[in-house]
């Protein structure tokens, strides 16, 4: 199978105040296409760190890291990459319809596409009747769905999603999981990151769990929990896993 | 070329939206049309003081908006966090730079076009007769001016925070508009090792100076040689270049 | 509570200072907006420098000369169409120094005054000052001598120098400079020599250098000269030969004043039979 995210030996060191932070320690990991990650782990795990470094916005320090077999420093690695935040509070003095014109510009979309395109995402993530106003006056699920809406403008064949049902209601939630589900059957990849345990249970071929820059445990959640008794919640599990180690 | 147009295009957006620049635009123009209506002792045909303050004027504001609205730039990407969708594109630091670039700068000479409108209005109107070649030259120079004015003001939003950009900036504004000449002057007329310090602060300086035809517009002088004009523009070139260029490098080290 | 006080000090102070001014000093306070009132006696220096911008547009721009000169031309004592001296010459620039060249080619350096009825373009910044600060004295007479001898407008200048004197009552600038627009443009002696008299009077009170006695005594000389009054222009004359002990000037009208006198006298002898 292709290797869509190839991470070896990675690591990564930054300085917070007067510490020094050791926010990635030799991690690896291997996600092929098709396949849907959930990547968990507490606060201040390094979730965020391996998110940036996917997304050639940090440089790794030492290790290997490659998508699409390249390295995501090159903005041509990133052409098929769609990324939705955790949290962003998009340009408040433009439209959902003009914010994804601008995105599906610099992807190169053709004009006589895009408009299609945009439409389409609208449509998909249920904001088309506030396609014509202002982000300025958005909730923050209403943000949120333009945030997922701008990841796929390009049709990615990976998406990395950082905490993608956080603000969004049950509805949402079940339409974000199917939408997901629907992209792993057009053979894209999924990576995504979320403390809503429930969420990667249900959505996800594999999950790894990060603690303090350590990738703890690795696998399809069945296999985890199976080796753990039956009966076990992930959440039983992820807690159980974390104490351990601290 | 495309992410250039499209990062620009969202600040064009901005501008429109915004308030700012509506508010200043209809001050200048109300405040030249109050200064032209005025009569002093029904003398006719008073106009230099009308060209002087507009030109003023019409200077500053472009001035305002070229900082206010670059210098918020980088800074307000990262607090709304939207840099970081935006740099998972396929866009690199410096593309994000130059985007940044000709976005503030195509926002500042819409600004500046706009009001230099009114004011060409009011210089071509005026009592005595303007020079028209002047005037082109006019408009080119603060063209030149905000070129400047943007690169110096996005390279220092890679370390100064938005309120110590925007002072900085004005700061500069004030020092070299008022203190050039003299700068010039002890290069010039001193010696040994103080000439060449002054003459290095001389060269290091963004030279605003150069752009202000100023006295030259309110006072009908003689427009400026074609090789003043080629050398401002090649001395704008060459210094918004190192400036960007020093710009991208501190962007590109900068851990988001 | 520093803070709350110099605030309310800085807003009051200026309705405080006027008032006091007007109340104390018997002045007319002239009606000034609040907005100027707020810069308290800031207002007196963005007067001035609004008398300074009178001064470099007279200049087309540039200045190269202080306002004494400006004053000096205005009371007619520095050739009005004259060239100023350029200063200390540059050293030559070599063709590499290019930033220098282009400094010499943006800035002006060419020196010319104003002439004719181009002089109009300094009366709104010289308007601007008396409007800002109604004691600056030096607004309404430059602005008088500009309008009555430059541009043809007496009875402006004179009218302007009249609420001028109702700004400052003690002035003697201003009622030297109406006695000399009533001397020179209207041959009215009588208001002449009312007003330089009571010019000559204010000056004594105030400190003054010889120049500007000068110039009363000497409009003052020239008006009783011209009426017929020799009598009362010689020790005038007199007075400004002691200041001016090296002036022709002043000793060629002693001269032809005491020989006039010595002629007239045994006349006016015979014709009143003494």
């Amino acid at each position: 199978m292709e290797e869509i995210i190839s991470i070896k030996n990675l690591y990564y060191t930054y300085i917070s105040g007067k510490d020094r932070v050791d926010a990635l320690r030799g991690v690896d990991l291997g996600i092929t296409k098709g396949e849907i990650f959930g990547f968990l782990g507490p606060n201040g795990a390094g979730k965020t760190t391996t998110i940036k470094l996917l997304l050639g916005i940090l440089l790794p320090q030492k290790g290997e890291l490659a998508i699409f077999g390249r390295s995501p420093s090159l903005p041509a690695a990133r052409q098929s990459v769609g990324y939705m935040p955790e949290t962003a509070d998009y340009y408040r003095y433009l439209t959902p319809v003009e914010l994804l014109n601008m995105y599906g510009n610099i992807f190169g979309i053709e004009k006589s596409l895009l408009g299609g395109r945009i439409s389409e995402l609208l449509e998909l993530v249920d904001i088309k009747n506030a396609a014509g106003r202002l982000m300025g006056t958005f909730s923050k699920g209403m943000m949120q769905k333009v945030s997922f809406a701008q990841a796929l403008i390009n049709d990615p064949d990976l998406l990395i999603l950082d905490e993608p049902t956080s603000g969004l209601d049950p509805v949402s939630r079940k339409r974000m999981r199917e939408v997901i589900r629907h992209l792993r059957e057009k053979g894209k990849t999924v990576f995504f990151s979320s403390h809503e345990l429930s969420e990667v249970e249900l959505v996800s071929d594999r999950i790894g769990i990060l603690d303090r820059g350590n990738l703890l445990a690795i696998g399809p959640v069945k296999d985890l929990l199976g080796g753990r008794g039956e009966g076990e919640s992930l959440e039983t599990f992820f807690l159980k896993i974390i104490e351990e180690r601290a | 070329m495309r992410t250039i147009r499209a990062i620009a295009g969202s600040m064009i957006r901005e501008l429109l939206r915004k308030k700012d620049f509506y508010v200043l635009f209809i001050f200048i123009l109300v405040l030249l049309g109050l200064l032209s209506s005025q009569t002093f002792f029904d003398l006719e045909g008073v106009s230099r003081y009308v060209k002087d303050l507009g030109y003023s004027l019409l200077m500053l504001f472009s001035f305002i908006i070229a900082v206010t609205f670059t210098a918020k730039q980088l800074p307000s990407e990262i607090e709304a966090r939207t840099i970081y969708p935006l740099l998972a594109k396929p866009v690199s630091r410096h593309m994000f730079i130059l985007g940044k670039y000709f976005g503030g700068l195509v926002v500042s000479v819409i600004t500046f076009t706009l009001f230099f409108a009114v004011y060409a209005a009011f210089y071509l109107a005026g009592g005595e007769e303007g020079s028209p070649m002047l005037l082109v030259q006019g408009y080119i120079f603060g063209v030149f001016f905000l070129c400047l004015v943007v690169a110096l003001v996005l390279f220092f939003s890679n370390f100064l925070t938005l309120s110590a950009n925007v002072t900085l900036s004005f700061i500069l504004y004030m020092i070299i508009n008022g203190f050039s000449d003299s700068f010039r002057d002890l290069a010039l007329f001193s010696k040994g090792a103080a000439s060449v310090l002054y003459g290095a602060i001389y060269y290091l300086l963004p030279h605003f100076d150069f752009f202000d035809l100023r006295v030259r517009l309110t006072h009908a002088w003689d427009p400026l040689a074609t090789w003043v004009i080629a050398a401002v523009a090649v001395y704008t070139f060459v210094y918004c270049s190192i400036l960007l260029y020093f710009a991208g490098i501190l962007f590109g080290r900068k851990r988001l | 509570m520093i803070l709350a006080w110099l605030v309310l000090t800085i807003l009051i102070a200026p309705k405080i200072g006027a008032y006091n001014q007007a109340f104390m000093a018997g002045r007319a306070e002239r009606d000034v907006p609040v907005f100027l009132r707020l810069f308290g006696e800031g207002r007196n220096i963005v007067s001035n420098l609004s008398v300074m911008q009178a001064d470099l547009y007279f200049h087309g721009g540039v200045a190269h000369v202080d306002c004494d000169h400006m004053r000096q031309t205005a009371m007619g004592q520095a050739d009005i169409e004259d060239e100023h001296g350029e200063g200390e010459k540059r050293p030559e620039l070599s063709p590499f120094n290019i930033l220098f060249r282009i400094s010499e080619q943006t800035e002006i350096t060419s020196h010319v005054h104003l002439h004719g009825d181009r002089v109009k373009e300094v009366i709104p910044w010289l308007y601007y000052s008396a409007e800002i600060d109604p004691h600056n004295v030096m607004a309404y007479t430059l602005t008088a001598f500009y309008l009555a001898d430059r541009l043809n407008k007496v009875s402006e200048g004179i009218a302007f120098l009249r609420e001028g004197l109702r700004n400052n009552p003690e002035s003697w600038q201003i009622n030297a400079e109406i006695g000399r627009i009533y001397f020179e443009h209207f041959r009215n002696y009588e208001a002449a020599e009312r007003y330089l008299k009571r010019a000559m009077e204010l000056q004594r009170k105030v400190p003054h250098d010889k120049f500007q006695e000068r110039y009363v005594l000497s409009f003052l000389a020239y008006t009783y000269q011209d009426m017929g009054r020799e009598k009362d222009a010689l020790p005038l004359y007199r007075r400004l030969e002691k200041l001016f002990p090296k002036s022709k000037v002043f000793k060629e009208k002693i001269m032809e004043l005491s020989s006039l006198k010595q002629n007239l006298e045994p006349e006016t002898r015979n014709r009143t039979g003494r």
